[in-house]
Protein backbone atom coordinates (compact mmCIF):
# COMPACT_ATOMS: atom_id res chain seq x y z
CA UNK A 1 0.00 0.00 0.00
CA UNK A 2 1.30 3.56 -0.76
CA UNK A 3 -0.26 6.92 0.81
CA UNK A 4 0.25 9.71 -0.84
CA UNK A 5 1.24 11.40 1.81
CA UNK A 6 0.85 15.48 1.94
CA UNK A 7 3.06 15.80 4.98
CA UNK A 8 6.65 14.56 3.58
CA UNK A 9 7.56 18.05 2.71
CA UNK A 10 6.84 18.86 6.35
CA UNK A 11 8.92 15.64 7.69
CA UNK A 12 11.82 16.65 5.26
CA UNK A 13 14.65 17.47 7.70
CA UNK A 14 13.11 14.97 10.79
CA UNK A 15 14.74 11.55 11.45
CA UNK A 16 13.00 10.37 14.54
CA UNK A 17 9.24 10.57 14.12
CA UNK A 18 6.81 9.44 16.95
CA UNK A 19 3.36 9.07 16.02
CA UNK A 20 1.30 9.06 19.09
CA UNK A 21 -2.24 8.22 19.64
CA UNK A 22 -4.41 11.22 21.55
CA UNK A 23 -7.58 9.73 22.82
CA UNK A 24 -6.82 6.59 24.12
CA UNK A 25 -8.22 2.85 23.85
CA UNK A 26 -7.22 2.36 20.18
CA UNK A 27 -6.20 5.49 18.83
CA UNK A 28 -2.77 3.90 17.86
CA UNK A 29 -4.31 1.79 15.79
CA UNK A 30 -5.40 4.78 13.58
CA UNK A 31 -1.24 5.91 13.03
CA UNK A 32 -0.50 2.17 11.44
CA UNK A 33 -0.84 2.94 8.39
CA UNK A 34 1.49 6.14 8.18
CA UNK A 35 3.30 4.37 10.18
CA UNK A 36 4.71 1.69 7.82
CA UNK A 37 4.81 4.04 5.24
CA UNK A 38 7.23 6.28 7.17
CA UNK A 39 8.95 3.00 8.27
CA UNK A 40 9.38 2.28 4.54
CA UNK A 41 10.50 5.99 3.72
CA UNK A 42 13.32 5.09 5.87
CA UNK A 43 12.43 7.38 8.70
CA UNK A 44 12.87 5.76 12.81
CA UNK A 45 9.57 5.61 13.98
CA UNK A 46 7.84 4.87 17.02
CA UNK A 47 4.63 4.48 18.41
CA UNK A 48 3.22 5.62 21.60
CA UNK A 49 -0.49 6.01 22.81
CA UNK A 50 -2.09 7.84 25.49
CA UNK A 51 -3.29 4.17 27.42
CA UNK A 52 -6.61 3.20 29.06
CA UNK A 53 -4.60 0.13 30.77
CA UNK A 54 -3.47 0.08 34.09
CA UNK A 55 0.25 1.33 33.02
CA UNK A 56 0.92 2.63 36.11
CA UNK A 57 0.46 -1.01 37.86
CA UNK A 58 2.64 -2.97 35.31
CA UNK A 59 6.03 -3.87 36.64
CA UNK A 60 7.59 -5.36 33.54
CA UNK A 61 8.08 -3.33 30.68
CA UNK A 62 10.64 -0.53 30.14
CA UNK A 63 9.28 1.46 32.59
CA UNK A 64 10.45 5.55 31.92
CA UNK A 65 8.41 7.29 34.68
CA UNK A 66 5.76 5.52 37.04
CA UNK A 67 3.16 6.64 34.70
CA UNK A 68 4.76 6.06 31.17
CA UNK A 69 5.96 2.28 30.06
CA UNK A 70 7.49 0.72 26.74
CA UNK A 71 5.19 -2.27 26.40
CA UNK A 72 6.66 -5.09 24.35
CA UNK A 73 5.77 -8.98 24.01
CA UNK A 74 8.07 -9.61 27.12
CA UNK A 75 4.94 -8.46 29.27
CA UNK A 76 3.96 -11.49 32.17
CA UNK A 77 0.27 -11.09 32.32
CA UNK A 78 -3.83 -12.22 30.88
CA UNK A 79 -5.45 -8.96 29.62
CA UNK A 80 -8.66 -8.92 28.08
CA UNK A 81 -8.34 -5.17 27.54
CA UNK A 82 -4.95 -4.04 26.35
CA UNK A 83 -4.78 -3.14 22.82
CA UNK A 84 -1.37 -1.72 23.07
CA UNK A 85 0.18 -4.92 24.25
CA UNK A 86 -1.65 -7.06 21.33
CA UNK A 87 -0.35 -4.70 18.89
CA UNK A 88 3.32 -5.34 19.73
CA UNK A 89 2.36 -9.31 20.14
CA UNK A 90 0.57 -9.00 16.20
CA UNK A 91 4.20 -6.97 15.25
CA UNK A 92 5.88 -10.12 16.89
CA UNK A 93 4.17 -12.85 15.83
CA UNK A 94 3.04 -11.13 12.31
CA UNK A 95 5.72 -9.25 11.33
CA UNK A 96 8.56 -11.39 13.43
CA UNK A 97 9.44 -7.58 14.98
CA UNK A 98 9.96 -6.48 18.14
CA UNK A 99 8.41 -2.80 18.65
CA UNK A 100 7.67 -1.34 21.92
CA UNK A 101 4.92 0.02 22.11
CA UNK A 102 4.74 3.40 24.60
CA UNK A 103 2.00 3.93 26.62
CA UNK A 104 1.06 7.35 29.11
CA UNK A 105 -1.20 6.54 31.55
CA UNK A 106 -4.02 8.81 31.84
CA UNK A 107 -3.54 11.36 34.14
CA UNK A 108 -3.29 15.00 34.66
CA UNK A 109 -1.87 17.53 32.60
CA UNK A 110 1.58 17.95 34.34
CA UNK A 111 2.47 14.29 34.56
CA UNK A 112 2.01 13.94 30.71
CA UNK A 113 3.37 17.15 29.91
CA UNK A 114 6.77 15.13 31.46
CA UNK A 115 6.22 12.06 30.23
CA UNK A 116 6.41 13.52 26.88
CA UNK A 117 9.20 15.39 27.39
CA UNK A 118 10.83 12.14 28.96
CA UNK A 119 9.93 9.80 25.94
CA UNK A 120 11.24 12.72 23.30
CA UNK A 121 14.54 13.30 25.20
CA UNK A 122 14.69 9.21 25.28
CA UNK A 123 13.83 8.56 21.25
CA UNK A 124 15.52 11.99 20.23
CA UNK A 125 12.14 12.48 18.61
CA UNK A 126 12.38 15.79 16.30
CA UNK A 127 8.47 15.14 15.34
CA UNK A 128 5.30 14.21 16.32
CA UNK A 129 1.95 13.09 14.61
CA UNK A 130 -0.59 12.84 17.00
CA UNK A 131 -3.32 10.32 15.63
CA UNK A 132 -7.34 10.77 16.50
CA UNK A 133 -9.49 7.97 15.51
CA UNK A 134 -12.82 10.27 14.72
CA UNK A 135 -11.99 13.63 14.62
CA UNK A 136 -13.51 15.24 18.10
CA UNK A 137 -9.85 16.37 18.54
CA UNK A 138 -10.50 19.56 16.41
CA UNK A 139 -14.22 20.62 18.53
CA UNK A 140 -13.06 23.89 20.12
CA UNK A 141 -15.34 22.70 23.63
CA UNK A 142 -18.09 25.41 23.15
CA UNK A 143 -20.47 22.95 21.05
CA UNK A 144 -23.63 21.13 22.61
CA UNK A 145 -22.13 17.52 21.47
CA UNK A 146 -18.44 17.72 21.27
CA UNK A 147 -17.69 14.37 21.58
CA UNK A 148 -15.07 12.53 24.15
CA UNK A 149 -13.19 15.14 23.77
CA UNK A 150 -11.42 15.34 26.77
CA UNK A 151 -8.39 12.74 26.33
CA UNK A 152 -7.74 14.46 23.05
CA UNK A 153 -7.34 18.11 24.60
CA UNK A 154 -5.19 16.45 27.26
CA UNK A 155 -2.66 14.91 24.73
CA UNK A 156 -3.03 18.33 22.44
CA UNK A 157 -2.37 20.42 25.66
CA UNK A 158 0.53 18.36 25.75
CA UNK A 159 2.55 17.92 22.54
CA UNK A 160 1.47 21.46 22.33
CA UNK A 161 3.83 22.27 25.13
CA UNK A 162 6.60 20.66 23.86
CA UNK A 163 8.00 23.96 21.60
CA UNK A 164 11.40 22.38 21.18
CA UNK A 165 9.77 19.51 18.74
CA UNK A 166 10.47 20.97 15.54
CA UNK A 167 7.40 19.56 13.59
CA UNK A 168 3.95 18.60 15.31
CA UNK A 169 1.27 17.35 13.67
CA UNK A 170 -2.55 16.42 13.96
CA UNK A 171 -3.78 13.41 11.77
CA UNK A 172 -7.52 12.62 12.13
CA UNK A 173 -8.89 9.23 10.66
CA UNK A 174 -13.02 8.50 10.37
CA UNK A 175 -14.68 11.39 9.86
CA UNK A 176 -18.21 10.89 10.23
CA UNK A 177 -17.67 7.73 12.43
CA UNK A 178 -18.27 8.86 15.91
CA UNK A 179 -21.99 9.32 16.44
CA UNK A 180 -22.02 11.98 19.08
CA UNK A 181 -19.87 14.69 17.14
CA UNK A 182 -22.04 17.97 16.37
CA UNK A 183 -20.25 17.66 12.69
CA UNK A 184 -21.63 21.29 11.42
CA UNK A 185 -19.47 22.78 14.32
CA UNK A 186 -16.56 20.99 12.64
CA UNK A 187 -16.45 23.37 9.89
CA UNK A 188 -16.03 26.97 11.18
CA UNK A 189 -13.81 28.38 14.12
CA UNK A 190 -15.37 29.41 17.15
CA UNK A 191 -15.49 33.65 17.34
CA UNK A 192 -13.88 32.40 21.26
CA UNK A 193 -11.06 30.66 19.65
CA UNK A 194 -7.94 32.35 19.21
CA UNK A 195 -7.25 31.36 15.35
CA UNK A 196 -8.89 34.77 14.67
CA UNK A 197 -7.28 35.48 11.31
CA UNK A 198 -8.59 33.25 8.31
CA UNK A 199 -6.16 31.03 6.72
CA UNK A 200 -6.24 29.23 3.64
CA UNK A 201 -8.06 25.92 3.69
CA UNK A 202 -10.28 27.40 6.42
CA UNK A 203 -13.96 26.10 5.75
CA UNK A 204 -16.91 28.57 6.93
CA UNK A 205 -20.90 28.15 6.20
CA UNK A 206 -22.70 29.62 3.78
CA UNK A 207 -25.68 31.21 5.12
CA UNK A 208 -27.74 29.29 2.81
CA UNK A 209 -26.47 26.28 4.32
CA UNK A 210 -27.80 23.05 3.34
CA UNK A 211 -26.77 19.01 2.83
CA UNK A 212 -25.48 19.71 -0.38
CA UNK A 213 -23.41 22.32 0.45
CA UNK A 214 -21.70 20.68 3.54
CA UNK A 215 -20.96 18.16 0.73
CA UNK A 216 -19.18 20.28 -1.91
CA UNK A 217 -17.14 22.18 1.12
CA UNK A 218 -15.77 18.84 2.05
CA UNK A 219 -14.87 18.18 -1.46
CA UNK A 220 -13.30 21.49 -1.83
CA UNK A 221 -10.79 20.14 1.88
CA UNK A 222 -10.31 16.76 -0.24
CA UNK A 223 -8.97 18.80 -3.28
CA UNK A 224 -6.71 21.02 -1.19
CA UNK A 225 -5.43 18.15 1.29
CA UNK A 226 -2.40 18.17 -0.80
CA UNK A 227 -1.31 20.06 1.85
CA UNK A 228 -1.67 20.49 5.05
CA UNK A 229 -5.01 22.66 5.91
CA UNK A 230 -4.13 25.18 8.86
CA UNK A 231 -7.38 25.44 10.99
CA UNK B 1 -8.66 -7.74 12.78
CA UNK B 2 -5.52 -9.40 15.01
CA UNK B 3 -6.61 -7.24 17.87
CA UNK B 4 -10.26 -8.13 17.89
CA UNK B 5 -9.43 -11.83 18.42
CA UNK B 6 -7.45 -11.24 20.85
CA UNK B 7 -9.60 -9.35 22.81
CA UNK B 8 -13.29 -10.13 21.71
CA UNK B 9 -15.11 -8.26 24.55
CA UNK B 10 -13.78 -5.02 22.96
CA UNK B 11 -13.51 -3.90 19.09
CA UNK B 12 -13.31 -0.69 17.96
CA UNK B 13 -15.69 1.22 16.54
CA UNK B 14 -13.73 3.66 14.77
CA UNK B 15 -10.91 1.12 13.36
CA UNK B 16 -14.07 -1.59 12.52
CA UNK B 17 -15.95 1.49 10.66
CA UNK B 18 -12.38 2.47 9.11
CA UNK B 19 -11.94 -1.03 7.91
CA UNK B 20 -15.35 -1.18 6.39
CA UNK B 21 -15.34 1.93 4.75
CA UNK B 22 -11.87 0.75 2.97
CA UNK B 23 -13.24 -2.64 1.91
CA UNK B 24 -16.18 -0.28 0.40
CA UNK B 25 -18.82 -0.78 2.56
CA UNK B 26 -21.65 1.98 2.31
CA UNK B 27 -24.42 3.05 5.03
CA UNK B 28 -25.34 0.79 8.21
CA UNK B 29 -23.05 -1.39 7.17
CA UNK B 30 -21.90 -3.50 10.58
CA UNK B 31 -18.52 -5.35 10.89
CA UNK B 32 -18.43 -6.20 14.68
CA UNK B 33 -21.13 -7.06 16.96
CA UNK B 34 -20.84 -4.40 19.14
CA UNK B 35 -22.11 -1.76 17.03
CA UNK B 36 -25.60 -3.91 16.36
CA UNK B 37 -28.82 -1.72 16.85
CA UNK B 38 -27.28 1.54 16.28
CA UNK B 39 -27.54 3.61 12.85
CA UNK B 40 -23.53 3.67 11.26
CA UNK B 41 -23.19 5.69 8.34
CA UNK B 42 -19.98 4.13 6.62
CA UNK B 43 -18.99 6.43 3.89
CA UNK B 44 -15.89 6.72 1.87
CA UNK B 45 -14.67 9.99 4.14
CA UNK B 46 -13.66 7.83 6.22
CA UNK B 47 -10.80 5.76 5.49
CA UNK B 48 -8.90 9.55 4.69
CA UNK B 49 -6.29 11.12 6.82
CA UNK B 50 -6.85 14.94 7.60
CA UNK B 51 -3.95 16.79 8.91
CA UNK B 52 -3.50 19.70 10.71
CA UNK B 53 -0.97 22.36 12.01
CA UNK B 54 -1.09 20.99 16.17
CA UNK B 55 -0.41 23.97 16.95
CA UNK B 56 -3.13 25.87 15.23
CA UNK B 57 -5.39 23.01 16.78
CA UNK B 58 -4.34 23.64 20.47
CA UNK B 59 -5.07 27.27 19.65
CA UNK B 60 -8.66 26.85 18.93
CA UNK B 61 -9.34 24.43 21.96
CA UNK B 62 -11.07 26.80 24.24
CA UNK B 63 -10.86 23.94 27.47
CA UNK B 64 -6.74 24.15 27.14
CA UNK B 65 -6.26 26.77 29.57
CA UNK B 66 -7.80 25.03 31.74
CA UNK B 67 -6.51 21.66 32.23
CA UNK B 68 -2.59 23.38 32.12
CA UNK B 69 -2.28 23.04 35.91
CA UNK B 70 -4.09 19.82 36.63
CA UNK B 71 -1.97 16.87 38.00
CA UNK B 72 -4.64 14.28 38.61
CA UNK B 73 -7.47 12.77 35.74
CA UNK B 74 -10.37 13.36 38.18
CA UNK B 75 -8.85 17.51 39.05
CA UNK B 76 -8.50 17.55 35.04
CA UNK B 77 -12.41 16.16 34.42
CA UNK B 78 -13.39 18.83 37.05
CA UNK B 79 -11.75 21.81 35.19
CA UNK B 80 -13.16 20.81 32.00
CA UNK B 81 -16.42 20.48 33.26
CA UNK B 82 -16.40 23.51 35.06
CA UNK B 83 -14.47 25.42 31.75
CA UNK B 84 -17.47 23.85 29.70
CA UNK B 85 -19.87 25.50 31.68
CA UNK B 86 -18.65 28.91 31.70
CA UNK B 87 -18.73 28.72 27.70
CA UNK B 88 -21.93 29.42 25.80
CA UNK B 89 -22.92 26.72 23.15
CA UNK B 90 -21.94 28.26 19.76
CA UNK B 91 -24.69 28.47 17.23
CA UNK B 92 -23.75 27.33 13.81
CA UNK B 93 -23.49 30.46 11.86
CA UNK B 94 -25.94 31.28 9.00
CA UNK B 95 -27.85 27.93 9.75
CA UNK B 96 -31.05 27.70 11.11
CA UNK B 97 -31.63 24.85 13.80
CA UNK B 98 -33.70 22.94 11.98
CA UNK B 99 -31.21 22.58 9.40
CA UNK B 100 -29.01 21.63 11.46
CA UNK B 101 -31.78 19.03 13.06
CA UNK B 102 -32.61 17.59 9.18
CA UNK B 103 -28.67 17.08 8.66
CA UNK B 104 -28.62 14.98 12.34
CA UNK B 105 -31.67 13.12 11.68
CA UNK B 106 -31.10 12.60 7.83
CA UNK B 107 -31.90 8.58 7.11
CA UNK B 108 -29.03 6.49 5.29
CA UNK B 109 -29.55 3.68 2.86
CA UNK B 110 -29.11 0.67 4.93
CA UNK B 111 -26.79 -2.09 4.16
CA UNK B 112 -26.45 -0.56 0.55
CA UNK B 113 -23.04 -2.06 -1.03
CA UNK B 114 -20.58 -0.33 -2.64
Amino acid sequence: MNLNLPILDMLKGSRNILIAGMGGGFDVLSGLPIYFELESLGFDVHLANLSFSDIAGLTDGEVLTDTLVGVTTDLQGVYDYFPEYFLAEWFYDERNEEVTIWCFEKTGARPLIKNYQRLVQHLGIDAIIQVDGGVDSLMHGDEPQPGTIFEDSLSLLAVNELKTVPVRLTACLGLGIEPEVDYPYLFETSPNSQNRVPSKGRVRFSKKCHRTAILRRLHCIFLTSSRTIQV
Amino acid sequence: MYIFDQQPDYPSVIASSVISAARGEYGNYHLIKRTQGSNLRISPLMPMYWFFDLPAVARQNLLLASLRLTHTVDEAWTAMQKARQTLPFRKIAGASTAVVAQFHQRPTQSNMVR
